[in-house]
């Protein structure tokens, strides 16, 4: 799509080293990475596009002050994660929340589900999951869940996260800890989850009173 | 290595994150623990059921079109 042909990527190749890396380069190893990054978090394929446009538009634009200093998977899922944040706190003003952070201080309180959910039918056409299935990642603290979808989805080292949230080895390790904790708790206490006949995941409360019907 | 101590850094296990010594302190503990063990593999089935409820999707196909429309609108 945006491959240079073979005589040109030599050309390219052989800038790279003075110009630093190509933004279409660039595009193409980090856009299926970014996407899906940004989809886990907000669960949204419209916004999911548009916080990956965003993020490249950045991307584009900060590219030539990149210095090497931080790798580049990191230095990109920097701005991914500022472009997600800004995301979460344009919504939570608009619906008058208090504004969603990554400070530590929020995330140690008690999980509690998260009233900006999407609604389940956002998701649902593409996915094929349960509300209950869907909303799991939404039951996590902001800064637990970015942590989670880093780490066990995303497949970043936790040295890697440490330096994407500008926080300590030690806060990603218990940030970590602690969402698969809650994972675990989730499938323990809340819901049976297997694939339906359609091989489609679907959650079976194991209590006869489900969870408090929110929103 | 006890049963705590081990599911401390289980975690760091599971990650291949442990340092040679503690490694072997942790291998060691889990071939005489079925209780570790048990933890071990109910950590293994939570991060299986991750991977599948939130899997990996293809980006759609016009974004690189649309992000140098944006870029030289800008
Ligand atoms: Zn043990």
């Amino acid at each position: 799509m945006c491959q240079p042909s073979g005589t040109t990527e030599l050309a390219e190749i052989g800038n790279q080293a003075v110009r630093g890396p190509d933004f279409s380069n660039v595009f193409d190893e980090f856009q299926r990475p970014i996407y899906n990054y940004l989809l886990r978090l907000t669960q949204n394929h419209a916004q999911a596009e548009d916080l990956t446009q965003e993020t490249f538009i950045r991307v584009h634009r900060s590219l030539p002050t990149f210095r090497g200093d931080a790798s580049l998977t990191t230095w990109i899922y920097r701005i991914a994660t500022n472009v997600s944040l800004d995301h979460f706190r344009r919504r939570a003003t608009r619906q008058a929340k208090a504004a969603l952070s990554l400070e530590e201080t929020q995330s140690e309180r008690e999980w509690v589900v998260d009233e900006n959910a999407p609604a389940p039918e956002q998701v649902a056409s593409q996915s094929e999951m349960s509300d209950c299935v869907q909303r799991f990642i939404w039951r996590l603290p902001p800064s637990y869940r970015t942590v989670m979808v880093l780490h066990d989805l995303q497949g970043l080292k936790n040295r890697e996260i440490a330096d994407v949230l500008d926080c300590s080895l030690h806060t990603v390790k218990i940030r970590l800890h602690r969402a698969r904790k809650k994972l675990r708790a989730i499938l323990d206490a809340g819901c049976d989850f297997a694939h339906d006949e359609r091989n489609v995941f679907v959650c079976e409360p194991k209590q006869t009173e489900t969870e408090e019907a929110g929103g | 290595m006890n049963c705590t101590e081990t599911r401390e850094i289980i975690h760091s296990y599971l990650n291949d994150e442990l340092e040679e010594q503690l490694l072997a302190g942790v291998v060691s503990h889990l071939a005489g623990c079925s209780g570790c063990r048990r933890e071990l593999g109910n950590l293994h089935t939570s991060l299986d059921w991750l991977r599948k409820t939130y899997p990996e999707q293809a980006p759609p196909g016009d974004l690189w079109e649309k992000i140098q429309g944006a870029i030289e609108t800008r």
